[in-house]
């Protein structure tokens, strides 16, 4: 049901806005308002290649106001095939110009946050402060942990997604009611590489699934992943849904539930 | 007679299991599953178990959608005929 003066804090949308996002409006459960919450939300998205181009691109599109983006280096050739915010022109140059760029280029009335540099111990606790949702779709489990404690600390939802080879992964961490990254995993498998086999196919889909639910926690549309894990075998085409527990001697999580 | 289930192996470990991404077999528990799999696949042990023999922290499993969080949880449940035992490792690819 679309209630449009429910909040009058929300930004109104003007009449090109009320254009583009029209038949978004029309989902249920969505409407003026919903698109309203989404023009005053912010995300963190780290980093913005195979998985979180994607779901820059997708929050860009709906009308997300503000995009916090952090990624380091420059653009390689080994980007283009699933990194979709890279452009072959741009081989050499900073990447989070390209991002930039791309998703102005798509959406002009966004606001963005560029960040060179990935998320580390040092910076994760101000990237946080910046945005509403994280969206962690760092290739590291350093990175992943660095934001997992600001999510807790900060107390603010973390849309947790991965893939490996044609295989992806995706929950939505909620800070003293679901389990957090390390309850999942208490700690790094010492095998993992930075560079790991991927398909653009895949993570863009894990992409796009993960820009779905940091939309629905935004806007309180249908139900999140809480508590509980899609695993996708896309070589199989097989998708499974999980229950996870939170672990009662976590690191980091295991304060908010004494 | 032991019940008849199956492990769903992820694309990581299954070089550790020729290749296989099922793996079916007979058990009556959580434990005598996981023994009788890398009895079988012995490569799988040390990618699946600790030194206690316990599930590595960077792995998970799962009975149906049920997470198991240590082997011989008195709260596991008795597996059954058809149970699915799902493998779930920590990835981070983005």
């Amino acid at each position: 049901m679309d209630i449009p003066h429910q909040n009058p804090d929300l930004p109104e949308l003007d009449s090109l806005e009320r254009s583009i996002y029209e038949w978004q409006m029309w989902i249920e459960d969505l409407g003026e308002f919903g698109q309203r919450k989404l023009k005053n939300s912010s995300v963190l998205i780290t980093r913005c290649g195979g998985v979180g181009g994607l779901v820059a691109y997708q929050l860009a599109a709906a009308g997300v106001g503000r995009l916090v983006i952090a990624h380091a280096g420059d653009v390689k050739a080994s980007d283009l095939h699933r990194q979709l915010l890279m452009t072959r022109d741009w081989i050499g140059k900073p990447r989070i110009e390209s991002i930039q760029k791309r998703l102005l280029e798509l959406n002009p009335d966004i606001a963005i946050q560029a960040v060179a540099s990935n998320a580390t111990e040092e910076n994760a606790r101000e990237l946080v402060e910046q945005a509403d949702v994280i969206v962690d779709c760092a290739p590291l489990f350093s990175e992943r942990f660095a934001l997992n404690r600001q999510s807790v600390s900060q107390s603010k939802p973390m849309v947790e997604c991965a893939m490996y080879e044609m295989e992806g992964q995706l929950t939505s961490f909620f800070p003293g009611q679901t389990p957090c990254l390390q309850c999942l995993y208490p700690v790094a498998p010492p095998t993992w590489k930075r560079q790991f086999p991927v398909l653009g196919a895949i993570s863009g889909t894990v992409g796009c699934l993960a820009a779905t639910e940091a939309i629905k926690i935004l806007t309180n549309l249908g139900k999140p992943l809480r508590n509980k894990m899609l695993r996708m075998d896309l070589r199989e085409m097989t998708f499974r849904t999980v229950r996870l527990k939170r672990r009662k001697d976590c690191v980091v999580c295991s304060h908010l539930f004494a | 007679m032991p019940s008849e289930i199956r492990f769903v192996l992820p694309s990581t470990l299954r070089p550790h299991a020729k290749g296989l991404a099922e793996v079916p077999l007979q058990a009556d528990n959580v434990r005598e599953a996981v023994s009788v799999l890398v009895e079988r696949f012995p490569n799988l042990q040390p990618n699946l178990l600790d030194s206690d023999n316990e599930i590595l922290p960077f792995i998970n499993l799962f009975v149906n959608q049920e997470q198991i969080l240590r082997l011989d949880d008195a709260e596991n449940p008795r597996l059954r005929h058809g149970d699915e035992l799902l493998i779930i490792p920590a990835l981070s690819g983005g």
